[in-house]
């Protein structure tokens, strides 16, 4: 490399998260007086054809985050009053067609779990409560126990679920 | 036969101007700069494996011994005595040694310095230390321990010289996380690294053998300020001809 750039070392960072914070920040960053176990204290500088030359320095910052706990819900409660029912294929209607509020837990108005909240999933709702059809996706509906959707985190199927106070 | 006797005679002649005999003028110097920029660092390690004559050879005398080992002929016992009090365990060069604050002291056993005048050095590229991959975030839960890697990176633009850097050495400072492992890259300049993986500590210093050196990034702290984090120290070239490499 006359002219370019170099990876000259790869550094593995280990960094426990602290207790009840909600974030931090690892930083590295190049300093002069750094000692090892042995030798002096080191400068920062490169060597070209026997001369110093101080490097332009840059800097590394990594956000450390943990994810939000994952709420509990009942898939086909989109009304979130606790039951499965009519009230709730009704509840995903309005929302669609006549403007009605939104669900506090888009994924408990997910009923078949297609990643998608559309008219299936009332017919899905509708089709379970009435037809015999498939009973709604896991964790299943107010008869089930509670639990948390099965897909990852920021997955395409993962709509969230902002609250849900039934579990 | 002429051949031989005048290969032989150049020979000869650098030997007697590198060993002895010098009664030139003493002036005050820094014993290990020798590349008299009024710093010893990294710099005057890599200096000592060129062609180029220095203008102070007793402050190419790292050990004191009255024998400047500067080039090819002379071995390499100086500049291994210089880089490992660097960044191994060595002993520090005698007085006037590369740590006496402001002006050095006379060479008590003189080979010759007729000039020491510290002047900044010529500026023959841009050089940076960077890093690469270096993640925005990571996630875990609170009270878990969590990894990631990073590179650092050397970049060199606007170089007027023939070759690029043939040695640099680094500090780095990590706030908020510890060292875990390090490794080299597989290739630096025209070196082959034959070991990706190194424990820490893990330190090569083969210069006699026409190799380099090579002190991976170690655990360290600033003893000043309390930093903690890592240094690292390379030497690309080993003694001048085929052999020597730059980045």
């Amino acid at each position: 490399m006359r002219e370019g750039s170099q990876r000259i070392a790869r550094f593995t960072v280990e960094v426990q998260r602290l207790l009840g914070g909600e974030s931090e920040t690892v930083a590295l960053r190049f300093a002069d007086g750094m000692k090892g176990g042995i030798g002096q204290p080191v400068r920062n500088v490169v060597s070209i054809a026997g001369t110093s030359h101080l490097p332009a320095l840059g800097s590394c910052s990594v956000l450390l985050w943990s994810p939000p706990p994952r709420p509990f819900f009942h898939r086909a409660d989109p009304s979130g009053d606790g039951a499965s029912d009519l009230t709730d294929a009704v509840f995903i209607l309005d929302h669609l067609f006549t403007g009605g509020r939104a669900p506090h837990c888009l994924e408990s108005a997910d009923v078949n779990n297609d990643g998608a909240l559309d008219i299936s999933d009332a017919i899905a709702h509708l089709g379970y409560l009435f037809t015999g059809g498939v009973p709604p996706a896991e964790p299943g509906p107010s008869t089930a126990l509670c639990g948390i959707d099965p897909d990852e985190v920021g997955s395409p199927k993962d709509l969230g679920c902002g609250t849900y106070d039934q579990c | 036969m002429d051949c031989f006797r005048a290969w032989f005679g150049s020979i000869l002649f650098v030997m007697v101007l590198g060993t002895a005999g010098r009664t030139e003028a003493q002036v005050p110097f820094r014993r290990g700069d020798v590349n008299v920029d009024g710093v010893v660092d990294i710099s005057d390690g890599a200096r000592y494996l060129g062609w180029e004559t220095p203008s102070c050879w007793d402050a190419a005398d790292a050990n004191g011994d009255g024998f400047a080992a500067v080039g090819a002929f002379y071995g390499v016992v100086d500049p291994i005595y210089l880089l490992s009090y660097l960044f191994l365990d060595g002993e520090s060069p005698p007085a006037p040694g590369p740590d006496v604050p402001g002006v050095a002291a006379l060479d008590p056993t003189p080979i010759g310095c007729s000039s020491y005048d510290p002047s900044p050095p010529p500026k023959l590229a841009d050089v940076a230390f960077g890093f690469d991959a270096c993640p925005h975030a990571v996630s875990g839960a609170n009270g878990q321990v969590v990894a990631f890697d990073v590179f650092v990176t050397l970049t060199t633009t606007s170089n007027s010289h023939a070759f690029g850097p043939e040695a640099w050495s680094f500090g780095l400072v990590i706030e908020g996380g510890t060292l875990k492992s390090v490794s080299k890259t597989n290739s630096l300049g025209g070196v082959a690294v034959s070991v990706l993986d190194a424990d820490l500590g893990s330190e090569v210093l083969d210069l006699d053998k026409g190799g380099h050196m090579l002190r991976l990034p170690v655990p360290a702290q600033n003893p000043e300020t309390g930093d903690q984090g890592a240094v690292s120290a390379i030497v690309l070239a080993g003694p001048p001809g085929p052999s020597s490499y730059t980045a």
